[in-house]
């Protein structure tokens, strides 16, 4: 279902499919609707039995980098000799994305159900859902819902805490969370260790994103081998995935579609295409972490990892976000710098410096200030920004500067040389 | 082991170290580092150490990758050192670096800057920059720590030094993104989180971003970075022994730095506030620059002799006495982290002194004064020395030598008594200090020291059981390791009527009833023995008398016990049982036990509990008396105590005596065989001494109920005072000798865990000042006893000749960390625990020695139902002379205090800083209060620092039987509001 719009022919309601529907929301209504069978199932199951199936599927992190779910559960120690951690990344603050938040608003219980499978896979007594802490709406409703599966007793000894975030976006990072949940700075950790041998409170730990774990019941229900044929092009991308899509389309909102499906598809079918006289100009397909495309390249890329990565791109989080030919790029790309800079925990130098500084150049361009060594300068910046960074929060920065310099270049000139009328920024 | 290859030189290092320290380890230290510091917990945050390793797609930061078998580093590849001067660009770009834009002909201030300089990175103008410098939380007004934050460069160092060196926790990163500063508490108020200005952030800065105000303010910024030489020494203050580098500038001393914290010092790296801002006492205007004689001697045909007045007003003078003092009015003391904030009440306003002037010496005090050659001073001195020996006998006389003067120079002290003067009545403040420690120690296990070293605390015991030592306070680099040990895991249990702060963070508190430290520990002890928890094998194989032991503590069950000492049952249990598992526990003590009339039960008390645990002599289990000051250890070991000459043989053998007899040539009878006087005995009219010799001492604070003791120091007949001020004692002086400071002197100290160390001299003397040894040495020779030496170390060949146990220490093995004796031999690596095999007595079996508990000697009643306790501040030392003349100090902790329980105070309708007239059996005086939960309900403290209100004109003078201590911590008052 297109929620909020009506379903399109080509979509593929998984996920979505109860989006909507409020009955489904309640515990009642969800187990009519075939709710919490597979936890069931799971719990039948031996919890390596698990991680194999989610394997086998080609299940894959829907957070933004992609990594294989059941190999990720694989990692954590066979023999347990420490409490297990299981932390639900509901931090969802990637501008242009908001599937995480219709899951949660629709069907809580799916994700309840995931993440009880999950625990059970990974031997974990306890888990932490962190929700993103401007999501009230969401995160009552889950409240309603926790509540109501343990009263309902389905949770069988497990531990769910709700953990509101409180406004940072890079609490979102795996191990930001960790100290987040831990009670301090949320500073993303050096890696290694890993989360799976050294993860929240020092105890191993695994973490998912919303839309991964509400995944993952329909897989054992309907086996790997059906959720892996779910594929429109690479094999290695497999299932269905939820895009956000928000800019200048004249239906925005999200969209549930199999791997492998075209963007120009989605844009201009499902979302109903550009605003009347209005021509695609650019898209970012996976968030505001990856490089943008202009609209050949839109035009021609796949929706899955591979698809993205052939175009210069990733698939990221699945939050589209569109301009078309109003859109002033270098405002749009100073804004998305001005996030990283706001958002920047600032532990490592090239992110708070280099986030700030190169916010400040893109106002002071925008402003009719600036000079042609100033895109060097950019370029420079972002190339000391990628790569060198305890996360990856400064190559996000970097990301949307360097194809945006690239691929729009005479948008940057033109403020430069007096071509274009100043804009002021706050 | 692991091999791997960096920069083409094959290295190999344990799996668990880092490229770093591979690198460190195997002599390449050139891998720029900013946030890394060694020791912290490692963050990776700056990314300047990045380096290439082969196979890797993305540069790896060094000091946080792990080395692994065949890794490749390059440290300097194109990548890496590319990636070095982005980090600096950037970090440039809000740092105020105009200064470093002529390409590397300035030179680099600070740790930052060198790298700038090495890479040759060129900053952008102040002026043309897009972003604005940097700032911060930054201390305004601070009398000792500023910051100016332009140049920070948000390397977290200072947050970690704080929060993971010192476990405190006042330093933090707030906000986020480009508005990221460091901030100091919730509020910017140090004091409020709990600052306690050791200066650690200080010292791991490494652009100067957090500094020291007072050298800024004394010296030139060339002189501050450039100073003259940078000089070891040992810290005057207490007896952790931190080893401080004395920065010196015309002539003085400038700046204080800790050494590296990779050295093997005590400290290792830290310092408290003393240590770091408690230097500038050397350069007060109060230093006395000429010898002093007072008006109405003089020489007449050769000889000196008094004209002056006689009766009461011989030795008076134009000032009030302590006792007078004690009533004047006091001003508030500065707010501490109570309620307001001390940004909102600035501290010169609500104070209505020079803060400057309330410790020093008023002008007044001069006035029965003349100033002197040093050869009439002297002269003096040994005319009326000699001259009492000749009428009265060498008994007559007495000298108090000095815990913080050098071995050497006690040493000469204790020569010139015994050899010249042929008596044993020298003491000094050992005795009020841990002398019912040494007794009790003697008796127990024929020691007098502590069996093991602070090292082991930190790295190897599990259970670290404190009675009676506010070590945060009183030892704060001790107490900061304890923290960091509890920290590490090890289970803390402490002893103490007042919730310290290791009290407070504790796992077990046992707040007891002041004084009723036996029946607790007998009490834990029967519990033991009750569930069979003892170290049965070694008390089988290395004690005796286990079983009058057994009998004595069988009536004392933790139900008693707890009726006694306020202690609920099953706290004393639990503490038993945790004490007694150990595996390995440490048993620490100082003041709180050792301060009372009966304290060498009560250390014997806690000796017993330890012998039947066998919890000492293996690394981890130490028994460890805390020295109160940084040389009371061996001024106590160079035999300035009545008994012993050094390394503590008997005064009464004569076979010991002929051997030092021939050392010092001198006939064996000039040496006395009978035992001296003790501190506490010799201010006594009955003791017979009519001539007294002080040196580096204030008995006058000091000693218990002043009043008396001055009163005694007014009727001698001849007082000498060496000092370097003007001390309330030294004013009833005859002579004043103008000493020496720390700063001034080479010579060796020994701290609580039996550390020789060896201090250089750093600073010039001021005026006619002379060396404290060198006084010593002169006067010894005028006094006829031949004393050849020309230097501290020559005194200590001397030392080691006399002394087996330090047999095998020089100079040149004195150098770094020093040596922890015993040192039999010059090839001995020094002893850093003892008694593994055998204790030191005939049978080498340690005895038990029961004791029985028995009241304070003073309990509250009706008129006087509170119990106060005396001791430190974390921001003074002793009777106040040094540290109430360092600016820093003083000003933090300006006025004497009362802590009183916030309810008692409600009862009494006093608030905060309300001013009190406290009263006890023998005097009164009045002071402000101080409402605090640090102290139990019923109890009050008040410090001994302030000559105001000086704390023992109230304490009993009752003396412990066997080590002549007074009864310090314990003595009802009654408290009322002054109006
Ligand atoms: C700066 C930053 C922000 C992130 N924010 C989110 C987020 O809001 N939600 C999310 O699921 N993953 C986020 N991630 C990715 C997580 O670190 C992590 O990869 C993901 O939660 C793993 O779950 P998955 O394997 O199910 O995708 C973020 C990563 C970075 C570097
Ligand atoms: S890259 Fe940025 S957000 Fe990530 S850890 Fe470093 S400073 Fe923090
Ligand atoms: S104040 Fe100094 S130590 Fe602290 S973060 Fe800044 S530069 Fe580093
Ligand atoms: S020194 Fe390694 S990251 Fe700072």
């Amino acid at each position: 279902m297109g929620y909020p719009h009506k379903p399109h022919a080509k979509e593929t309601a998984l996920l979505s499919k109860h989006f909507g529907d409020p009955d489904a929301r309640t515990y009642k209504g969800w187990a009519k609707r075939g709710g919490y069978e597979a936890w069931k199932q799971a719990q039948t199951m031996a919890p390596a039995a698990i991680t194999d199936v989610v394997k086998e599927s080609g299940l894959r992190g829907r957070g933004g980098a992609g990594f294989p779910t059941g190999l990720k559960w694989s990692f954590m120690p066979k023999e347990k000799k420490k409490p297990h951690y299981l932390c639900v990344n509901a931090d969802e603050s990637e501008p242009g994305t908001f599937k995480d938040r219709e899951i949660m608003r629709w069907t809580p219980h799916a994700l309840l159900e995931g993440t009880l499978i999950a625990m059970r896979a990974i031997q974990a007594e306890v888990g932490y859902i962190y929700i993103r802490g401007e999501f009230t709406e969401p995160y009552a409703i889950m409240e309603q819902a926790l509540a109501e599966a343990t009263k309902a007793g389905v949770l069988g000894g497990h531990k769910i805490h709700l953990h509101r975030g409180a406004g940072a976006y890079i609490c979102g990072e795996e191990t930001a969370m960790m100290n987040s949940i831990e009670g301090k700075r949320g500073n993303p950790r050096i890696k290694p260790p890993f989360p799976a041998a050294f993860g929240v409170f020092g105890m191993p730990t695994t973490i998912n994103n919303v839309e991964t774990l509400a995944a993952v019941p329909h897989i054992l229900r309907q086996g790997a081998a059906w959720y892996k044929a779910m594929s429109l092009s690479n094999p290695k991308s497999t299932g269905t995935k939820l895009f956000s899509v928000c800019g200048h389309v004249r239906l925005p909102g999200n969209y549930e579609v199999t791997m492998g499906f075209p963007l120009k598809d989605l844009l201009h079918e499902l979302c109903g295409g550009m605003r009347p006289g209005r021509t695609l100009k650019a898209c970012i397909p996976g968030g505001s972490s990856v490089p943008i495309l202009n609209r050949e390249e839109s035009e021609g890329c796949l929706l899955d990892y591979e698809g993205c990565v052939e175009k210069g791109t990733m698939l990221g989080s699945g939050g589209v976000i569109v301009f078309d030919d109003s859109a002033d790029m270098v405002y749009q790309i100073m804004r998305l710098a001005r996030f990283y800079a706001h958002e920047s925990c600032a532990q490592c130098t090239q992110c708070r410096e280099g986030t700030a500084w190169t916010t400040k150049i893109l106002e002071r361009i925008l402003a009719g200030q600036g000079k042609m060594a100033d895109l060097d300068l950019l370029l420079d910046l972002s190339d000391n920004m990628t790569g060198k960074t305890i996360c990856v929060l400064s190559d996000s920065c970097a990301a949307p500067v360097v194809s945006g310099i690239k691929k729009f270049r005479t948008e940057f000139e033109d403020y430069i040389a007096g071509r274009k009328q100043p804009v002021m920024v706050a | 082991m692991t091999t791997l290859t960096i920069d083409g030189r094959s290295v190999t290092a344990d799996p668990d170290r880092t490229i770093l320290e591979a690198a460190r380890a195997a002599g390449m230290s050139d891998i720029p580092t900013l946030c890394w510091y060694p020791k912290l917990p490692i963050v990776g945050n700056c990314r300047i150490c990045l380096v290439s390793v082969e196979g890797q797609p993305k540069l790896l930061p060094a000091c946080a990758t792990k080395v692994a078998d065949g890794m490749v580093v390059n440290t300097e590849s194109h990548a890496a050192v590319e990636n070095r001067k982005g980090v600096l660009r950037l970090l440039l770009e809000r740092y105020p670096a105009d200064h470093l834009r002529n390409g590397g002909r300035v030179s680099p201030r600070n740790e930052f800057e060198q790298y700038v300089v090495r890479y040759g990175v060129v900053p952008t103008p102040v002026a043309e920059r897009d972003l604005a410098l940097r700032h911060g939380d930054e201390r305004p007004g601070d009398p000792m720590i500023r910051h100016d934050m332009s140049t920070c460069i948000l390397c977290t160092r200072c947050v970690r030094a704080c929060e993971d060196i010192q476990v405190v926790g006042v330093l933090d990163v707030g906000l986020r993104g480009e508005h990221t500063e460091i901030i100091v508490g919730a509020d910017g108020d140090p004091d409020r989180a709990g600052c306690t200005w050791c200066g650690e952030c200080v010292r791991v800065c490494p652009t100067g971003a957090i500094f020291e105000v007072m050298p800024r303010e004394r010296f030139t910024p060339e002189q501050i970075r450039h100073p003259a030489k940078v000089v070891r020494s040992v810290c005057p203050y207490c007896g952790v022994g931190c080893q401080l580098d004395l920065h010196v500038a015309d002539g003085k001393v400038a700046r204080v730095t800790s050494p590296d914290i990779e050295l093997n010092t005590p400290n290792q790296g830290s310092t408290c506030v003393k240590g770091r801002f408690g230097y500038d006492f050397p350069q007060h205007r109060d230093r006395l620059t000429r010898p002093l004689i007072r008006k109405g001697w003089s020489k007449q045909r050769g000889r000196w002799a008094w004209q002056g007045a006689s009766g009461p007003d011989r030795r008076g003078g134009p000032w009030r006495t302590i006792e007078g003092e004690g009533q004047t009015e006091k001003p508030a003391g500065p707010p501490r982290a109570v309620g307001k904030s001390v940004r909102e009440l600035p501290l010169l306003e609500r104070l209505d002194l020079d803060i400057r002037d309330r410790g020093a010496t008023p002008p007044s005090w001069y006035e029965p004064f003349r100033e002197a050659t040093w050869d009439e001073a002297l002269e003096l001195v040994a005319q009326e020395l000699s001259r009492i020996k000749r009428e009265r006998s060498g008994d007559a006389l007495a000298c108090f030598s000095s815990a913080k003067c050098s071995n050497e120079e006690n040493y000469v002290m204790m020569r010139m008594f015994r050899a010249a003067l042929g008596t044993n009545n020298i003491d000094h403040c050992t005795r009020l200090c841990h002398s019912t420690s040494v007794a009790a120690m003697q008796r127990a296990l024929n020691t007098s020291a502590a069996s093991g070293s602070m090292r082991e605390i930190e790295e190897a015991c599990n259970v670290i059981f404190i009675a009676g030592a506010n070590t945060t306070e009183s030892h704060p680099v001790f107490g900061a390791a304890i923290k960091r040990a509890h920290e590490r895991g090890a289970t803390l249990i402490v002893a103490d009527p007042r919730k310290t702060e290791l009290a407070a963070r504790a796992d077990l508190h046992l707040q007891m009833q002041p004084g009723t430290d036996v029946a607790l520990f007998n009490a834990m002890l029967g519990h033991i023995l009750a569930r069979g928890l003892e170290g049965k094998r070694f008390v089988a194989d290395r004690t005796r008398d286990f079983g009058k032991l057994r009998d004595s503590v069988r009536a004392m069950t933790p139900e008693v016990a707890a009726k006694i000492t306020g202690v609920p049952a099953e706290k004393i249990k639990r503490a038993a049982e945790i004490y007694a598992r150990g595996p390995n526990t440490s048993t620490l003590w100082a003041m709180g036990l050792t301060q009372h009339a009966n304290g060498t039960d009560l250390v014997t008390a806690l000796l017993n509990l330890m012998l039947a645990c066998g919890m000492i002599g293996r690394w981890g289990a130490a028994m460890l008396p805390i020295r109160g000051q940084n040389n009371v250890q061996g001024a106590s070991d160079m035999g300035a105590i009545p008994f012993v000459y050094t390394d503590y043989r008997t005064v009464k053998d004569p076979k010991i005596r002929d051997e030092y007899a021939r050392a010092w040539g001198v006939a064996p009878e000039s040496l006395s065989l009978n035992e001296g006087l003790m501190v506490t005995e010799i201010v006594k009219e009955e003791s017979g001494v009519r001539g007294m010799y002080i040196m580096g001492e204030n008995p006058i604070i000091s000693d218990p109920d002043i009043a008396h003791a001055e009163h005694w120091f007014r009727e001698l007949e001849f007082l000498a005072v060496q000092d370097l001020f003007l001390t309330e004692t030294a004013r009833y002086a005859d002579v004043v000798l103008p000493g020496s400071s720390f700063a001034e002197k080479t010579g060796t100290f020994v701290n609580t865990e039996r550390r020789i160390q060896l201090a250089h001299r750093a600073a010039d003397l001021p005026g006619q000042a002379r060396g404290d040894l060198e006084i010593l040495i002169e006067l010894s020779n005028r006094l006829g006893l031949k004393t050849p030496h020309r230097s501290a170390e020559d005194v200590m060949r001397e030392i080691v000749r006399v002394t087996p146990s330090w047999r095998g220490v020089t100079y040149e093995r004195l150098e770094g960390a020093g040596l922890q004796y015993p040192v039999p031999t010059s090839d001995s690596p020094g002893t850093a625990f003892l008694f593994d095999v055998r204790f030191p007595t005939a049978d080498g079996k340690a005895s038990f020695v029961p004791v029985e508990y028995a009241p304070p000697v003073e309990l509250p009643d009706e008129t006087f139902p509170f119990v106060m306790n005396t001791g430190r501040q974390l921001y003074h030392w002793h009777t106040g002379t040094m540290t109430r003349r360092a600016a820093g100090l003083d000003q933090r902790e300006p006025t004497p205090i009362m802590e009183i329980h916030p309810a008692d105070a409600a009862a009494l309708g006093l608030g905060d800083g309300d001013p009190a007239r406290v009263t006890s059996r023998r005097n009164s005086l009045t002071i402000s209060c101080r409402i605090s939960k640090r102290v139990a309900r019923g109890q009050v403290f008040v410090p001994f620092h302030f000559r105001e209100a000086a704390a023992n004109l109230l304490t009993n003078p009752v003396l412990d039987p066997y080590a002549k201590m007074a009864e310090l911590k314990c003595c009802a008052v009654r408290i009322e509001p002054v109006d």
